[in-house]
């Protein structure tokens, strides 16, 4: 399949991943002239893990030496994670940031953060209230022309935000529920039409967000070389992609505004970055 | 061989040759200035210092001066002739 300018070839030793995957890619376009990026297999462990307790190893061209296997019931879980680490190691072309970005009157706005600090939950809601949604995961700027380019991979929601967002999209766009991961309760939400039509269309970015979950509402100025800091410690290919990178990011953290912000629920945030954009955008 | 970049008091530099960022503070950016119009002694540098950049010439300044070029010197952004 093709997520936004990145074709990818998956292969699996069982066929349940692979249907839960045409679940989820359903609507997505084929790699161009068929020929994909990168290739992930998921293979058995060892040969009888296919059959007795079957659990998955990642494999494809970039792999982490360490990584445990993980059970047979969680092999989408293992394929999004496989597919994440082909971009993180083995993407050139752009300059990866782990955040999510969403965009409004063809503007981007970024929003970075550790796991758990709801950027997901954040651009899914946003996602659903006119926003075109970019991606969950990864922000790709393009280092020749700043603008960040849509990877609209299905959003993985995580415990309570999974019943966050049932309450807004349809049954059909979510993916099986996927107990007991290391990240608790995972479900997939299939971006909707306006970003699966939208995934070839880029756009520049107009304001960095850095949320934080769980806390009073507050927002905060964060300097620009806080600014740069945070996001080379948030990319994945900064220092791969040598004096392109330096120049994306400069270029980035010196024509985009950004704060800090923290809210104690997602209602509460997604008023706080609906005021922010009207404001700083 | 390198790019300077102003971010607010802090500035990003980037070394090509050795391929790593820097995050530089005061005086470093203006020190880097000088030297990259010609070489200069401590002394000329001082000079330059003072009366481009309103440094305070005085025994502590000659010192902090010469524990900076000894930092950017171990990193490769100023050497000896």
């Amino acid at each position: 399949m093709r997520v936004g300018p990145v074709g990818f070839r998956i292969g699996s030793d069982w066929c349940a991943p692979i249907a839960g995957l045409e679940r989820l890619y359903r609507d997505y376009p084929k790699p161009v002239d068929d020929i994909p990026h990168f290739t992930v297999r998921l293979e058995a462990a060892q040969w009888w893990r296919r059959f007795i307790r079957p659990s998955v190893r990642i494999a494809g061209d970039h792999t982490l030496p360490e990584a445990l296997p993980l059970p047979l019931a969680q092999g989408v879980l293992a394929a999004e994670m496989a597919m994440n680490l082909q971009m993180a190691l083995g993407q050139r072309h752009y300059l990866l940031i782990h955040a999510a970005s969403v965009e409004r009157d063809g503007r981007v706005l970024i929003l970075t953060g550790e796991s758990g600090s709801g950027k997901s939950t954040l651009a899914a809601l946003l996602g659903e209230h006119g926003w075109r949604l970019l991606g969950d995961e990864f922000a790709l700027i393009d280092p020749q022309t700043g603008e960040a380019h849509p990877f609209p991979r299905p959003i993985s929601l995580k415990n309570a935000s999974i019943d966050v967002m049932a309450a807004l999209a349809p049954p059909q766009r979510f993916g099986e529920r996927i107990n007991g991961t290391p990240k608790g309760d995972i479900r997939h939400l299939i971006p909707n039409t306006a970003a699966l039509d939208g995934m070839d269309t880029p756009a520049p970015p107009a304001l960095i967000l850095f949320p934080r979950f769980g806390h009073a509402a507050d927002v905060r100025e964060v300097m620009p070389s806080e600014v740069f800091i945070r996001l080379t410690q948030a990319s994945t290919n900064y220092v791969a992609l040598a004096e392109r990178g330096y120049t994306a990011l400069t270029r980035l953290v010196t024509q985009t505004a950004a704060r800090a912000i923290d809210y104690p629920d997602t209602a509460s945030g997604l008023k706080l970055v609906q005021d922010l954009w009207a404001e700083l955008a | 061989m390198r790019l300077v970049t102003q971010l607010d008091t802090l500035s990003a530099i980037y070394h090509r040759r050795a391929g790593v960022t820097h995050l530089i503070v005061e005086p470093v950016p203006e020190i880097l200035a000088a030297l990259t119009k010609a070489p200069a002694t401590i002394a000329q540098l001082i000079a330059i210092l003072v009366a481009d950049y309103g440094l305070e010439q005085n025994a502590e300044s000659v010192a902090a001066l010469q524990a900076r070029l000894d930092e950017l010197e171990a990193i490769g952004l100023v050497w000896r002739l």
